[in-house]
């Protein structure tokens, strides 16, 4: 697509294409400083042209500054200790410096303002392990506050759970193919038990998310949806549509656990359906038994289900009919 | 004439994000109707032909950046009310976002129900 005219000022981008822009001077200078700039490799001042971030002359000093002495960081502790001990007979409302008739979402919005500068994501992984420390501390005392807060009032929000805790099964140890168990059915409906309530939130680190970290990039994995292809929701034993995968017949290697985000292409309606999975299984040797490649578990909504079951349905060829004796 | 949930839309090229914001939105117990779109220029065409009440907006994006579709957003579709949903929370960029027009920053990684509170607010 052509090229849109860009606003002056600064755009920093990255190797897949992701652009920020436009950016003041002072903005640029503070995101480079601050380490958010995850995966931002090249700067621009038109947003055309393009240099790497270190060639990059507005930025240069700060990319070689030396990074903060530890000295620095104890000292940050040691404020961070001093607060610490100032909160720490105080009640969540004194806390977090709201009115006592504050309502719980006054609370609950001062508590994100009040915690996130302590959050461990804040931190360059190199930081001073005592101001890691004072951070956590600090961090858990302020969601310690808050959970006190919603008892007070009586008040635990039924959580959703942190979606990467909902995520994928986790890959089996085995790397080598051994036979897949027999398929179990899955019972009826009624005989599950009934989903339990999720529990409250807890205010506590792990329930902030949305910040992709280092190690947690995911492949793409673009799959045509054919006829000829509709194999991959149903010929495999284990990792089938049925227990929520595909089997992809590949012999490029993918390590158990790789993450990918899956692009299902279709010629009809829906068009393309884009999944979250992860590699759960593999089969790499090159015996003539089955064609190597990954079964691929898929993080797939029910509505997503259905329209897969569909295109199934629609494409699967009509089973052999058994013979029959006389 | 049954009145419509109102409409928020997702912008963000991460899919899990898209997923966890849907996640959040869906469990909160708001009736809202939620889309999503994966870019900039997505986004632009499901907010001029859907007329979100809310948006929820992500910076850092392929092609088209997240201040630019709110530059746009301003103009094209001025009754959506834009949070910025970013890990790129330096304080000049908050403030300019603000002052383009976004209704409310929220820096990544967040909490479900810091999302679920702006968009209330946002719908309020």
């Amino acid at each position: 697509m052509a090229d849109r005219p860009k606003q002056p000022g600064y755009w920093i981008g990255d190797s897949t294409g992701r652009v920020l822009g436009p950016l003041s001077l002072q903005a640029l200078r503070d995101l480079v400083a601050s380490g958010r700039l995850r995966g931002a490799s090249r700067a621009s001042r038109d947003g055309h042209t393009w240099l790497a971030l270190p060639e990059f002359a507005e930025v240069k000093d700060l990319l070689s500054a030396p990074r903060p002495s530890s000295e620095l960081e104890l000292a940050q502790a040691e404020r961070v200790r001093g607060q610490l001990r100032a909160l720490r007979d105080l009640g969540p409302h004194e806390t977090f410096g709201v009115r006592p008739d504050a309502s719980l979402e006054e609370l609950r919005g001062a508590f994100f303002r009040l915690a996130k500068p302590f959050q461990p994501d804040r931190l360059a992984p190199e930081a001073h392990a005592q101001l890691r420390a004072a951070n956590a501390e600090m961090f858990e005392l302020l969601s310690r506050r808050m959970r006190e807060a919603e008892q007070r009032a009586g008040a635990a929000p039924a959580a959703a759970r942190p979606a990467s805790a909902q995520r994928l099964t986790p890959p089996p140890q085995q790397q080598r193919p051994t036979p897949p168990p027999p398929q179990r059915p899955a019972p009826p409906p009624a005989a599950r038990a009934a989903p339990q309530p999720p529990p409250p939130f807890t205010y506590d680190a792990s329930e902030f998310v949305g910040l992709q970290r280092r190690g947690e990039e995911r492949l793409q994995a673009d799959i045509k949806c054919t006829v000829r292809s509709v194999g991959i929701f149903t010929d495999h034993k284990v990792v089938n549509l049925s227990s929520g995968g595909i089997f992809i017949a590949t012999p490029t290697p993918l390590r158990l656990g790789t993450r990918l985000n899956v692009t299902l292409h279709f010629d009809e309606a829906p068009g393309k359906m884009d999944l979250l999975g992860a590699v759960v299984w593999e089969y790499t040797l090159d015996d003539g038994r089955q064609p190597r490649g990954y079964g691929v578990r898929l993080d797939v909504r029910p509505a997503e289900r259905k329209v897969l079951e569909e295109f199934v349905r629609k494409y699967r060829a009509p089973e052999e009919p058994k013979a029959t004796r006389r | 004439m049954n009145a419509r949930s109102p409409t928020v839309l997702i912008v963000d090229d991460d899919l899990f994000v898209r997923r966890l914001l849907e996640d959040a939105l869906t469990e909160s117990g708001l009736a809202l109707r939620l889309l999503q779109a994966a870019d900039g220029e997505e986004a632009l065409t499901v907010a001029a032909r859907e007329r979100p009440e809310v948006v929820l907006l992500d910076l850092f994006m392929p092609r088209l950046s997240g201040l630019e579709v709110l530059a746009q957003l301003r103009t094209e579709v001025p009754e959506s009310r834009v949070v910025v949903i970013s890990s790129m929370d330096a304080e000049p960029v908050i403030e300019q976002a603000l002052q383009a027009g976004a209704a409310g920053f929220i820096a990544k990684p967040f909490h479900p129900l810091e999302i679920v509170s702006a968009v209330r607010e946002a719908l309020r």
